[in-house]
This record gives structure tokens, sequence and C-alpha cells, in this order.
């Protein structure tokens, strides 16, 4: 495509699957945050997975972990990637090797998800990268130029799931739903709106309202990389 | 044949007249070449045929649910004209609702109903609600016999108001114990489901219930009990449809209940319309089974097949004794 000729993958890096399965029932998660996605036209070329990694020591040389799962909880992935040494940031396209390409190739945004976080996949942190998952390469803007993630998020018996939101690149806004149908893998899914053209980290604390009763807060932090410009 | 004159094994006792009645029941039942044209078979076997049909061609069916459940969610309908005529109502909004603030790390308030850190706490003496359609309740028991009505509805296009205060999606409702004693319980109209899944560490389930689905036969003028049964603690049940279309119209009744010392719970009684619909049961790692008549129920529960049968089967009995008994002796 001509107009993502400016968001060619800089690197494609590898992955080493560390589990991937599929099964028959759902198996429950034990994180909260199972996905956080860049909204994006959707790619014929599914299933894959990109994302734009910015430069510098912090994410140079680092391992990270992508988590994928799917609304029901039946999908379930661990892979790792290694950034290499003096990386100075771009659009990196994540070599995902799946036995289930069928499968994968038909999930959206709205039913799966992958959450790609900083270290490797024996712990997980908060610090993420959206990524674009079976979509294009340029993230849809709205007309404020700002582009959409969604997070999924497993809340289990939640009333409501409250967000807010701050970002270091300026406004961002975040409201959270029920899915349509309640999952295992995941049943609320938080929609924040950043700014599109800045690098930024977005700082978003979530709380699960029960009974009239806010739970702990929980917090994670997005770095956004803005895709460059065409 | 011809009836010869023979003696019954047992002295003195003509077998004669038994002997006729098998002859007769022979012509009847055998395509014998001296009756020439044979009528009964034809009737037998047609009437199979519309007892097949009878049977297993699928109906409207109501079902009625009593329940005794801690977690009941209500999509209501287009039926309006019930009213919630509710006092001293305790209505918690969401502050995150109301562009206010939100403090998640304040320690919350002297126990309130609802913290005060993400909601805004209202209340209402005397308010009459009539719930629109499309407005997802889900109700449970709250503390002291009270019960809970969370509400969530798609605000985006419109927003409820209970007297003058918004009431936004995620808006908590606490209608106390005392309500019940004056008014009695509450009926809602809409699409039901009742229970929660019982995953490790859930909390409000079902706890236990039976169902009834009636059904309504061709030429008879009452509707039949056709399936019963009961339901277990952790069951998910609900109502649906069986067409693509809107769903059956469910109306609920419900009220607290004291189910011990101090745990409260909810009873509801449930009834569909007559439809094409079915229940739909959900356990925990279990495939969804769907409850719903088949043709060995109706035939099963209806008294009529079974006294047929019976009389059908005793003469069946009869004729196979009488068979053996006065075989004549070649």
């Amino acid at each position: 495509m001509s107009s993502s000729a400016g968001a060619e993958p800089v690197l494609r890096l590898n992955g080493e699957k560390v589990h991937e399965d599929l099964r028959k029932d759902a198996l429950i998660s034990g994180n909260w945050l199972v996905g956080a996605l860049t909204v994006a036209p959707r790619s014929d070329l599914a299933p894959r997975l990109m994302g734009y990694v910015p430069g510098g020591s912090e994410w140079g040389g680092q391992t990270l972990c992508a988590r994928a799962t799917d609304q029901s909880g039946r999908y379930s992935a661990l892979f790792e990637y290694d950034i290499p040494q003096g990386w100075s940031g771009g659009l990196v396209e994540f070599d995902y090797q799946t036995d289930f390409s069928e499968f994968l190739g038909a999930v959206d945004e709205t039913n799966s998800g992958v959450a790609l976080h900083r270290g490797d996949c024996r712990t997980v942190t908060d610090t993420f990268l959206p990524v674009h998952w079976n979509t294009q390469e340029l993230p849809t803007k709205d007309q404020n130029n700002r582009v959409e993630l969604v997070l999924n998020i497993n809340a289990g018996r939640s009333d409501s799931v409250v967000a807010t939101a701050t970002s270091t690149a300026g406004d961002a806004d975040i409201a959270c739903l029920p899915t349509q149908t309640p999952g295992v893998g995941f049943n609320y899914q938080c929609r924040a709106l950043v700014p599109g053209d800045r690098a930024g980290v977005l700082s978003v604390e979530i709380s699960r309202l029960r009974y009239g009763r806010a739970s702990r807060a929980l917090s994670a932090d997005f770095h956004v990389y803005p895709a460059p410009k065409p | 044949m011809s009836a010869r004159k023979i003696r019954d094994r047992s002295e003195g006792v003509s077998a004669e007249p038994f002997l006729s009645l098998m002859t007769v029941s022979r012509r009847v039942f055998s395509s014998s070449k001296e009756s020439g044209f044979a009528i009964i078979p034809w009737i037998v076997f047609a009437g199979f045929l519309f007892l097949g049909v009878y049977y297993t061609v699928d109906r409207d069916r109501s079902h009625f649910l009593d329940l005794t459940t801690d977690h009941l969610t209500v999509v209501t309908d287009e039926d309006t004209l019930i009213i919630w005529e509710l006092a001293d109502v305790q209505i918690c909004v969401p502050k995150h609702k109301l562009d206010r603030a939100i403090a998640f790390d304040a320690a919350p308030g002297p126990n309130p109903r609802c913290d005060p850190n993400v909601y805004v706490e209202q209340q209402k003496a005397l308010v009459d609600l009539d719930w629109p359609p499309n407005v997802a309740l889900t109700i449970r028991p709250g503390p002291d016999r009270s019960l809970d009505v969370f509400i969530r509805y798609d605000d985006a296009v419109e927003t409820l108001s209970i007297g003058d205060i918004t009431v936004p999606s995620e808006t908590l409702l606490n209608i106390p114990a005392a309500f019940f004693e004056s008014f009695g319980g509450l009926g809602v109209s809409g699409t039901i489901t009742a229970g929660q899944l019982a995953e490790n560490g859930t909390l409000l389930l079902l706890q236990s219930g039976r169902f009834e689905t009636r059904e309504h036969d061709w030429f008879r003028s009452s509707s039949r009990l056709v399936d019963s049964g009961t339901f277990s603690l952790g069951d998910v049940v609900s109502i649906e449809g069986k067409k693509a279309g809107p769903a059956p119209s469910v109306y609920t009744f419900l009220q607290p209940v004291v189910i011990s010392n101090n745990r409260s719970s909810l009873r509801a009684i449930i009834t569909s319309e007559a439809a094409r619909s079915r229940l739909r049961l959900e356990r925990i790692r279990a495939r969804t089974t769907y409850l719903e008549p088949s043709w060995v129920h109706r035939l099963t529960n209806d008294p009529i097949a079974i006294g047929f049968a019976t009389v059908l089967g005793l003469f069946g009995s009869l004729l196979a004794v009488l068979n053996v008994l006065f075989k004549p002796r070649s």
C-alpha cells in the first residue's frame, strides 16, 4: 500500500515461543491487563503482530514479552523478543510463529488481545507497548490527530471499571465498558484516546467497583511512539 | 376358519364366546382374503401417523421458574406499565459518569453505603420508577435485607433520571427492607438471567430453584405440564426464544427473603409468555444445556396417552392370554 510506505517495519524480530495453547475450555487468567492494542484498519496478512518500539537505552537490549489471549479464555500464548542493543526506535514486526494461524487469522481487537510488556515472560511488569494486532501499520486517527488504544481488562465480577488516564504527550481520555458477552479471558475493554503525533507515556489507573466499593487501584504505563510521517 | 365346538381344558366351561371374539379380532386386524378390503390396518397406521405428528411437532410453551437466587439480571422490554413506587431509596451515582474527580487512594468515610471517592450518594424519599426498555438491571440482596439494583444502559443515547436526580449507566440503587413490608414484591418485565457461573471466588449464586414447562396442545382446552425439574447451586438459567427476533416477554416478581440468621437472598417467580422458547442452563465447565420438551416428555406426561396405552396394553395382553388358553387343538 502506498499510504503505508512511511511505515515499513524497520526490524523483523524472531520470537521465542514460551507457550501456546488453544484449549476446549477456558483457563482463568490471573493478570488484570491482558491486551493493549492500537486501533488501525484490519490487515489481510493476519495473523501478524507489530509495534512501534521507542529507541534509547530504555528499550534497546531489552527483552519483551507478548502475552496473547482471546476473550473466551481458550487461547493463551507467550512469546519473547529481544530488542537489539543500540536500537534507535521504529516499527518492529514481531514474528509470530503460531500453530493456530486459522484461529488467530480471524480474531480482532474486540475478541482477542496481546499485552506486550517490558521484561521476560516470567513476571508481568507494568510497562507496556501498544501493539498492532492483525492490523495495518498506520493507526486510525480522529480529527484531533489522536489515536485510540484498546485495553482488555480482566475485571472478574465487578459492577464497573473506572479508569483515569494521563499522558506526557497531552490530553488523554479513557472510558471502560463491559464486553458484549462476558468472557473469562477478559470482560471489560477500556478505550483511551492519546495524541498520535508525539511520543509519550500514557499512565492509566484502574479500579474495579463492586457493591458500591472501589478496589485498590491498579496502574500501568503505555509507551506510545508515533508512526513516522509519510 | 370356522369355529369348532371344543371344550376348555378345565371341565365344563364353554370356550365358544372367547373363540368368536378372537375370530372377530383376527378379521379386524389382518387383511385376510375373506374380508376383501382391509381398512382397519390403514386406520391404525393413520392413527399412529397422527399421534407422531401430534406429539413431535414443535409448539408454543410457557416456562415457570421459582428461584432462590442472589443474582438476577433483567434487561427490560417494552412492557413499561409496571411502576415501582419506591420509598427511601439510596442512589449511588458514579463520579466518573459525572465528570467529577475520582480519588482512588483516599480512605473511604465512616461506613457509607457507597465509597464517596468514586460515588455521589443521594437519597430520595418517594419516587415512581417506570423502567424504559433496554435497561440492564442486576438485582441482588444488599445489607440488612435490602435490595441492590445495579443499572446499566447505553447512556450515550438518552439519560435516565429518578425525580430530579440524573441516573447515568452504572448507578447503584439500594431499596431498604422496610419498603417491601409495605409495598410487597417488585415486578419487572424483560429477558432474565438468574445466577452466575460458580467460578472460584464467586459470591452471589443461584441457590436453588425449580422449573415447570407447560404446553398447549391442539384440541385440548387447558395447557399441560410437560417437563419439570430442579436447579442446583451455581446454575445459570435464562429463558430464550428459539427463533431469531425478540425474546419472549418474561415477567418476574421478586422479594428479598431471609435464608439464614444474617443472610438474605431473593425469591423470584418468573413466568414467560407462550412462545417458541427454551430454558438455557449453564454450569461451570459444562457445555450449555437447553431444557426443551421432546415428544417423549409430551407423551409420557399426557394422561390421555397413558390411559390409552394402559387400556390397549391390557386388551393386547388379554388377547394373548386367550390365544394361549383357547388355542384349538389341531
